[in-house]
């Protein structure tokens, strides 16, 4: 078992296979003790980066279970493949569940993996965050992340031509 | 790997406020969400939702893969050299991958062979 620290001191036990999701603390583990200090990272933030570790280390220590092996010859001949974000159906859709989360709990997590190295986190934060984005105005991205807006009313009109040229036609 | 945020930024252990700092994310992070978008939203919303996001869409980050494959099949001519030159210019040669229908005069495909590209899905019309 290793032992995680978070940042404000609550210690978790999780089994190797949990922990080597991140990169970052199978290169610690390889090299030093199996109790990992994790000063950024906040109790809350890190179970649930424990939680998605969990399930994608019993996923993925069983990578050919019968749904999941049918659904790669199904898809396509060349889908075996480990590095590979998510092939599997059941999988993404718990990956889906589980970023179904606020802005600022996202925004952590991102913050966390990207830390811990824990690239399929990473990708599929990154990729949520676009979702949330795709489709709507600028004025409704700022409220939804609470950006301010540091144009003036000048600067953003003539961003809002500078490229209108290219999808006049479409 | 290197932090999401600069060093000294943000308030990572603020739990509790709604407040986190998307725009102080670092170019590399936010090239990869907006890369995910239409290249429609990514040229006209984007960068006017604060002058961070506008720089990331001016800066490389964005264009490591270009993909105007679908613009690229309803624009006109001159549009499309003007679109090839702004985004290589933006990519400041670190493409890997382009996506575009269409390339119709010599210049431009000098103009990509000039960035030494990996060019995956190029038609000629």
């Amino acid at each position: 078992m290793i032992k995680l620290v978070s940042g404000d001191g609550a210690e978790f036990e999780v089994e190797e296979e949990v922990a080597f999701q991140s990169k970052i603390i199978k290169d610690i583990v390889a090299d030093a003790d199996d109790v990992i200090p994790l000063p950024t990272v906040s109790s809350k933030v890190l179970i649930q980066v424990i939680e998605y570790c969990r399930k994608h280390a019993a996923v993925n220590s069983f990578p050919l279970s019968p749904s999941s092996s049918a659904a790669a010859a199904a898809s396509s001949s060349s889908s075996i493949s480990y590095s590979k974000p998510v092939s599997d159906p059941a999988l993404r859709a718990w990956d889906n569940e589980f970023v179904k989360l606020n802005n600022s709990s996202l925004f952590d997590i991102v913050i966390a993996a990207n830390y811990l190295d824990i690239e399929e986190l990473v990708d599929l934060v990154l990729e949520t965050v676009a979702d949330r984005i795709k489709g709507k105005q600028a004025q409704e991205i700022r409220r939804q992340f609470n950006i301010e807006n540091d144009f003036t009313p000048e600067e953003e009109e003539a961003l809002r031509r500078e490229n209108s040229w290219a999808f006049q036609n479409n | 790997m290197s932090p999401l945020i600069p060093l000294g930024g943000g308030d990572d252990m603020a739990e509790g406020s709604d407040a986190r700092a998307w725009e102080e994310l670092i170019p590399d992070a936010l090239g990869l969400i907006f890369r995910n978008l239409p290249l429609q939203e990514i040229l006209t919303v984007i960068p006017r939702v604060c002058k961070s996001w506008s720089r990331v869409v001016l800066g490389p980050y964005c264009w490591q893969e270009i993909d105007i494959d679908e613009w690229s099949q309803h624009c006109k001519p001159e549009q499309l050299d003007k679109m090839l030159h702004m985004l290589i210019d933006r990519s400041c040669g670190s493409f890997r991958r382009l996506s575009v229908s269409g390339l119709h005069t010599e210049s431009m495909f000098t103009l990509i062979a000039d960035q030494y590209v990996d060019l995956i899905s190029s038609h000629s019309s």
